[in-house]
């Protein structure tokens, strides 16, 4: 194979082989010494916000129904002959998938029979077969799964602060869709999606741990099949500046209210990686846990150890967060805001930062730590056009004055709460 | 001093039922020293318990209140302090331990591990007090998070109807009590109720101190004998598990909220004790994507997204759960009973009993490639007095035959059956 690539990291000691296979599939493979599992991810960069889309074949764009990859997913996992986890029950694997905002991977872990699990994988994955009858048993099946995520406050706290950043993003709907959508879902159009996405130039396939990689390829030579370039190309809808609603609520039985506050950056913010990075340094050093804000509010009872914030970002969203549960989330909005206002006229702590510089390294090495993290970072990094270890290297290098340019930028009064309540 | 050298379990008893174990595994990158008390499930007791790691992991002496502590811990590269409190059949755990990545990884050369496990003894055995208890501020603090976290296990309905379902599954033994205790219960709780359960735990509670990663562990051997060589020990608990007696009668029980979703859980009581056997039987029954319960209630019937069920070996219980639409409770009830008739009938095939075997031995393995799966797997078989490596588990089922697990099919009767299902009312008015 000519185009094998190294990368390699001299900071943690890592390195995983990288190439681009004939077929058209992106291949990551990371042996790890020592280890007795290996996980595998068949991965389509394919997730819920892909519901517009065209090929070069097609004359227009064409609008799919809501959770209809996700629908994909679900039916995939069923051949003509036999359904996978029946050929996995043979092996003994752990299979599994799931589809999210921005992908959809097929996995499975094993301590033994690598080879015959990778078969299964690449075999049933290229393979799809779909009847009017098995679409239709998978609804009642997908039904019960969106109603069992609709019961959950912590599901529609985040779902409900989404539809209110949001005019336009498909972000914003349930990933499995909803029970009216995915009724308009058929073989046909599970087809058309599956031809558009499932094409091996849109696909990672990536391995971490227990495995002989030379076994690997051989696999992947012998059962990838070369895939014409469709020319595949989606839209995200242009998105207003301005979040659409300032506060949603939502009644559900439960315990202490639900709460999440989300920031709305601009679309292209999730394009540029190091954002991710920096944006979280900027929320930890700001309102985390060794925070004065925190203290204050958690000392003062606003706030309970639930409290945290993060990054939302993939394929063309990106958000800050805070959440957590309270009986004031009104207060707590506030007072989330007018930290940052603060901030922002007296400074981030110097002191503070250089604590969460360690931490955000510490926690980084934590996502080489098992066969798993590696394989998922190997393929979130290859649909994000970086490798896995862009992270570290970027939180190695971050500087206070890299986060204090990102507080600048930081406008807190285009964000939104959603308060979920009993 | 009692060693046990267990293949790579090295196990010792450092003073009155105090146990240090180790186990050393070089591909590892972090270092976990989990400290667990171990204390008989009581609910005079239990709510007070239960807020003891909540004030230990907010602030000690060295780092007097939650910023101070939370600096220390993000400086030593996102060293993670937690707690959790929980149960193993009748016996509530008490856990707080702390996870270093290793000092290899250090920027400035610091000791990583070691000035972790100071941090750890010192919220352990250095608490900040006045007048002979806790502080009442921090009590106070801790004291609301912990009701809150009790009034959250409502958020999530699975985890909600697994507990009420082992409430009244277990009625009057000790596992029916919430190890988290009860929001009632807390309220109660005192500065200095609370520091009396404290010092209760350290002076009776069986301790268990785990440590797994790619260390050797010696200084956090010597700084953890030394700080319990100071602690004084009597009457330490032993803590064993009993089954509990079968209900004469199944005992019915439906609670109305406004869901989506109804959920289901069916709790049964094994008479026999051959647990290796129960477990190979739940796992064919319902412990897979290929299990009786996933191939028939889900695939074949598509009544459930989820169906699948549970063993639990202290207790000898197994538990059944799924969420359905209201009007298919009783369908899937009686398809739920029926698969599990089949297994007492001997209704499986030697594949399913080779798949289950696969299955289990994959689980298995898995175990030794985390450092909380290989402390879950070490603490839960030490707690049952049968300390075996995954792979001599593996060995155990695969030798389990059909008659025996017919025998512990056979074995199983339903005790309780609990449903979470919809108001009849309307759901207008949910959303503002």
């Amino acid at each position: 194979m000519t185009n094998k690539e190294i990368i390699r990291n001299e900071r943690v000691n890592e390195q995983y082989v990288r190439l681009k296979h004939p077929s058209g599939c992106t291949v990551c493979l990371c042996p790890m010494e020592g280890f007795s599992s290996a996980y595998a991810l068949f991965g389509a960069k394919y997730g819920s916000v892909d519901d517009t889309f065209k090929t070069k074949a097609d004359a227009d764009f064409v609008t799919v129904p809501s959770g209809i990859a996700h629908y994909l997913e679900h039916k995939l996992f069923e051949n003509e002959d036999c359904d996978a986890f029946r050929l996995y029950a043979k092996t003994g694997a752990g299979a599994n998938a799931y589809t999210s905002f921005d992908k959809t991977a097929y996995l499975f872990s094993c301590s033994q029979k690598f080879a015959e699990n990778l078969e299964i994988l690449l075999k049933f994955v290229q393979e799809p077969y779909f009847t009017d009858a098995t679409v239709q048993k998978e609804r009642g099946i997908i039904s019960q799964e969106i109603k069992m995520y609709d019961d959950e406050p912590g599901w529609r706290v985040f779902f409900n602060s989404l539809e209110a950043v949001y005019y336009n993003n498909p972000v914003k709907i349930n990933i499995a869709g909803t029970v009216e959508s995915i009724a308009k879902i058929d073989k046909d159009l599970l087809y058309r999606c599956y031809n558009s996405f499932y094409n091996l130039n849109n696909m990672v396939l990536s391995i971490a741990g227990n495995f002989d990689a030379d076994e690997a390829l051989e696999i992947c030579d012998r059962l990838l099949k070369p895939s014409p370039d469709l020319g595949l190309s989606t839209v995200i809808p242009e998105e207003p500046r301005g979040v659409k609603e300032k506060m949603v609520r939502e009644k559900l039985p439960g315990g202490v209210p639900l709460f999440q506050i989300a920031f709305k950056f601009p679309n292209g913010h999730a394009a540029v990686r190091e954002n991710y990075v920096h944006y979280n340094a900027l929320l930890e050093t700001a309102l985390g846990k060794g925070s004065k804000f925190y203290l204050d509010a958690y000392e003062s009872g606003l706030i309970n150890e639930t409290f945290g914030v993060s990054v939302f970002s993939g394929r063309g969203f990106f958000l800050c967060v805070a959440d957590g549960e309270t009986r004031e989330p009104e207060r707590v909005f506030e007072a989330v805001k007018s930290e940052i206002k603060r901030l922002k006229k007296a400074g981030l702590p110097e002191d503070d930062f250089n604590g969460i510089k360690k931490k955000t390294y510490g926690e980084l090495i934590g996502s080489f730590a098992s066969a798993k993290a590696v394989a998922s970072n190997m393929m979130d990094a290859e649909f994000e056009n970086t490798d896995m270890f862009s992270d570290i290297e970027t939180a190695a290098g971050v500087t206070l004055d890299d986060i204090t340019a990102k507080l600048a930028e930081f406008d807190e009064e285009n964000s939104c709460i959603s308060i979920v309540e009993s | 001093m009692k060693t046990l050298n267990f293949l790579g379990l090295n196990r010792k008893e450092i003073a009155s039922g105090i146990y240090f174990s180790k186990i050393t595994d070089a591909r590892f990158k972090h270092n976990r020293v989990s400290f667990c008390l171990l204390t008989r499930l009581d609910e005079n007791a239990a709510s007070a318990n239960a807020v003891v790691p909540k004030i230990l992991t907010n602030s000690c002496r060295d780092y007097p209140d939650l910023r101070a502590l939370n600096k220390r811990l993000s400086s030593l590269y996102a060293a993670r302090l937690s707690e959790s409190v929980g149960n193993l059949g009748d016996t509530q755990y008490i856990d707080i331990s702390i996870k270093t990545a290793d000092d290899r990884y250090a920027l400035e050369g610091e000791s990583i591990l070691s000035e972790g496990i100071d941090i750890l003894a010192g919220c352990l055995l250095e608490p900040l007090t006045e007048n002979g208890a806790f502080k009442e501020s921090v009590t106070e603090n801790e004291k609301r998070s912990q009701i809150d976290q009790i009034e959250a296990e409502l958020n999530e309905k699975r985890v909600y109807v697994i507990k009420r379902t082992l409430e009244l599954l277990c009625a009057g033994e000790p596992a029916a009590v919430p190890p988290n205790g009860t929001v009632e219960g807390v309220k109660k709780v005192t500065p200095l109720t609370a520091f009396a359960a404290y010092k209760k735990l350290l002076e009776s509670a069986r301790i268990e101190i785990i440590c797994v990663g790619c260390n050797d562990f010696s200084v956090a051997e010597t700084t953890l004998t030394r700080a319990v060589s100071r602690l004084k020990r009597n009457n330490t608990e032993d803590c064993v598990s009993k089954p509990g007696a079968l209900k004469p009668e199944t005992l019915y029980r439906e609670e109305k909220m406004n869901v989506n979703q109804s959920k289901m859980a069916l709790g049964f009581k094994a008479a026999g004790d051959d647990v290796d056997a129960l477990a190979v039987m739940t796992k064919i029954y319902g412990g897979s994507a290929t299990s009786k319960l996933f191939e028939n209630v889900r695939e074949k019937m598509s009544l459930c997204y989820y169906c699948l069920a549970k063993f639990d070996a202290n207790k000898r219980i197994m538990l059944a759960e799924c969420g359905v639409e209201s009007g298919d409770i009783e369908k899937a009830r009686k398809e739920i009973l029926a698969q599990l008739d089949l297994m007492k009938t001997g209704g499986f095939t030697d594949e399913e009993m080779s798949h289950a075997g696969l299955s289990l031995q994959n689980d298995l393995k898995t175990v030794g490639d985390s450092l909380s799966g290989m402390a879950k797997w070490y603490l839960g078989h030490i707690y049952m007095r049968d300390v075996v490596t995954p792979e001599q588990a593996i060995a155990r089922y695969l030798a389990v035959t059909r008659e025996r697990i017919i025998k512990a099919a056979e074995s199983v009767s339903l005790d309780t059956v609990y449903v979470l299902t919809e108001r009849d009312t309307d759901r207008k008015g949910r959303r503002k």
